[in-house]
């Protein structure tokens, strides 16, 4: 097992697994296998990058005070070039291949560590080659896949909505939030696995739990995992939000600036399509399970927001002077001679005023990490 | 001692959304925000709330289920109104023109794609940019209509509305090239706005930001028989986010009043999958059943696919492994992206 316990871990707290996998020796290389090779997959080459970028945040960057980091599990089994983020590298007994055994040791410790407090919270992601051809499906492909000592062929795999489903019941952690970050095969591929049985999976138990999103990403090609060394799209989006990107203010179920579920879900949804556009590709995430609000992520204070204000037209002269105001309420901020207008302040909504004959005013509404907004003068 | 502090002064804030249906112009909820960006209040469009004066965020769940904000300054003693647009504006409701039904010749072209069959279903109208289908009567299976796209033969379901007349019962097919190649894009009759909303939520990623309008928009769908297409599609999309396990009499409405609806067997036989034996065992066979035909939408699939993997046991192998090599001809070739069933024909012939 690669378990970074947490000095002082607390009751309740988050439990996490992580697990990244870029190289599958089985399939590709000096120790392919026949069945393995006859797949057509190759390692990937930022599977596990993108995994320790996630074990990385969650013991630097993770806040959550009810329930804060407890255990951390990361598997990871990198590409021949690839580099695993050097905090986590550091925090870990050695090379932690993500092996069926492996997985299976780290999963049977995450639920017993998980049962342990209904309050407890729940955080898993995996990455790797998925095989799923179901928008509901997420079978991921482990290190050993394809190992010729394996009795069937896909018992070198997670079925990640199988475990997921079998992490509902009463008695368990009744936060929990899951990510498969998986490429999608080619359908001759895929349909090779249909029926297919043997992947890791846990028995389905009785109760439900109040809050379980699972997000579903899947590329359609291998480049959405990045270049050697890069990290996957679905991972940086993700990674994004949580580190305030996604940050939305207080309300009934967070007293503090948080990364809410419901949240999570319409950013990645969005800002994985666009960037995965972009790149001339196509990538959809989609959300299964329980969704009540939960907090991913919780801020100490009010995030500070990079504010921009563009005058147009572009070089309209002289550019008046601006105020900006806080809530609208007085004296306020002048703002530096000079357009673009910028400025740094903490999130909200402010007034700002263009101290011109007639006076012009404009709301803006600041929410992190930046705000870029047009003032049109006459 | 220091001067009392005064007593904010309170404003009315009045939120109102502009949709021709009452249903939505009363059920989609608005969050404001203060000027610190905390919620103060969660309402339904068509309420007031009291404020003290400042700055407030107010953002609605439109009915095209795209999240609109609105940005106020509500004044002591003064009622500030905001008004969300309707998102379908120049949402027209048109006239048929010409029903081309299946067999006519020529079938008709639209930009890089043309029509080559239909199936249970009519053209209605076509232009530059695609086509709008309306339904054959009677329904016996999910109607859909094979394109020439790109040199592919794609195969789309058409979730079409036989319970409506014209236009409430058809939808349109357009090819959408801002991509890096052209696809078919299915959207709803501008008339279904409760359909709309349903289809907009999942489009748009919101399902979990509309999740209490999204149960009852379903429900409304289906409890007046107004459009079993999108109560399906509604069902779906509550089932996934585990809110569907209390509507067991609501599934059963739609099996039997709708029985060319593939996706409601599938709806059902996931309810009934947790059951007794003899529950379990007739959720089995509705499952087989709905296997040998087309499902409507894509999730739809998804969903008889995942049922069939994880079917406890005891049940027929064989019946179960036929059933799943079948749909898993579909899947592996549909489009992910597109929310009713789109499949490549071609390379799945291929294959």
């Amino acid at each position: 097992m690669a378990v970074i316990q947490i000095p002082n871990g607390a009751t309740p707290g988050t439990h996490a697994l992580v697990i990244g996998v870029s190289d599958y020796p089985f399939l590709d290389g000096p120790d392919a296998t026949e069945d393995g090779a006859d797949f057509g997959l190759s390692s990937l080459t930022s599977a596990a990058r993108s995994a320790s970028e996630v074990a990385n945040w969650l013991l630097t960057e993770y806040r959550n005070p009810a329930a804060p980091l407890a255990s951390l599990r990361v598997l990871l089994s990198p590409a021949r070039n690839e580099s695993i983020h050097p905090a986590v590298a550091a925090a870990l007994p050695g090379p932690v291949p993500a092996t069926r055994a492996a997985v299976e040791a780290d999963l049977r410790s995450l639920r017993d560590a998980c049962r342990q407090s209904g309050d407890n919270v729940c955080f898993v992601y995996i990455a790797g080659h998925g095989i799923q051809l179901t928008k509901r499906g997420a079978v991921v492909l482990l290190h050993d896949f394809a190992d010729p000592g394996h009795l069937n062929k896909l018992h070198g795999a997670i079925d990640v909505v199988g475990c997921h489903d079998g992490m509902e019941e009463s008695e368990i952690a009744q936060s929990q939030v899951w990510f498969s970050d998986a490429c999608r095969q080619r359908p001759d591929v895929a349909r090779r696995f249909e029926r297919m049985e043997g992947a890791l999976t846990l028995d389905e138990r009785l109760g439900r739990v109040r809050a379980s999103p699972l997000y579903l990403a899947s590329s359609t090609r291998e480049s959405a995992f990045g270049e050697v060394g890069g990290t996957s799209i679905f991972s940086q989006a993700l990674l994004w939000a949580l580190r305030g990107g996604g940050a939305v203010g207080p309300d009934e179920h967070c007293p503090e600036w948080h990364v809410s579920t419901a949240r999570l879900g319409t950013i990645l949804f969005n800002r994985v399509k666009e960037v995965a556009a972009a790149a001339g590709e196509s990538q959809l995430v989609d959300v299964m399970g329980p969704q009540l609000e939960v907090a991913v992520q919780r801020f100490a204070a009010p995030p500070d927001v990079d504010i921009v204000v563009n005058l147009r037209p572009e070089g309209a002269a002289p550019g008046p002077a601006a105020r900006l105001l806080f809530n609208a309420a007085p004296p306020g901020v002048d703002l530096p001679l000079g357009w673009p207008v910028r400025f740094r302040g903490p999130a909200g909504l402010y007034l700002l005023k263009l101290l011109v004959e007639p006076e012009r005013m404009r709301i803006l509404r600041a929410d992190p990490p930046s705000c870029t907004e047009e003032v049109e003068v006459a | 001692m220091s001067a009392p502090t005064p007593e904010p002064v309170a404003g009315e804030l009045h939120v109102a959304i502009d949709v021709r249906s009452d249903f939505l112009s009363n059920n989609l909820p608005y969050v404001v925000r203060d000027a610190a960006l905390a919620v103060v209040h969660r309402g339904m469009c068509g309420s007031s709330v009291t404020l003290p004066e400042g700055l407030y965020s107010v953002s609605v769940l439109s009915a095209d289920g795209e999240r609109a904000m609105e940005l106020v300054q509500v004044k002591g003693n003064e009622t500030t109104a905001v008004s969300f647009p309707d998102p379908y504006p120049s949402a027209v409701e048109v006239e048929g023109k010409g029903v081309t039904a299946p067999g006519d010749d020529p079938l008709p072209a639209a930009g890089p794609a043309s029509l080559l069959s239909m199936n249970g279903c009519a053209t209605s109208l076509v232009d530059a940019e695609g086509w709008e289908f309306v339904p054959a009567e009677p329904l016996e299976e999910v109607p859909w209509a094979g394109f020439l796209l790109d040199g592919r033969t794609v195969e789309m379901s058409l979730p079409l509305n036989p319970r409506a007349a014209y236009p409430l019962n058809s939808c349109r097919v357009d090819v959408d090239t801002s991509g890096s190649g052209p696809v078919l894009r299915m959207a709803f009759a501008p008339g279904r706005l409760v359909t709309r909303l349903v289809d907009g939520l999942v489009r748009h990623g919101s399902e979990t930001l509309g999740k209490d309008v999204l149960e009852k928009a379903t429900g409304l769908l289906l409890e007046k028989y107004a459009d079993p297409s999108g109560a399906a599609l509604g069902g779906l999309t509550l089932h996934r986010m585990g809110m569907l396990s209390g509507q067991r009499d609501w599934v059963e409405n739609l099996v039997r009043g709708f029985p060319w609806l593939t996706d409601g067997p599938v709806l059902l036989a996931a309810l009934l999958r947790g059951a007794e034996p003899d529950e379990r065992r007739r959720g089995f066979e509705l499952l087989l059943g709905a296997a040998q035909h087309r499902p409507m939408y894509t999730d739809g699939l998804s969903l008889a696919m995942d049922l069939l993997r994880r079917w406890p046991k005891p049940f027929d192998k064989d019946a179960r492994d036929a059933a799943l090599d079948r749909l898993a001809g579909l899947s592996a070739y549909a489009d992910w992206g597109s929310v009713s069933l789109c499949v490549d024909a071609s390379e799945r012939g291929s294959s």
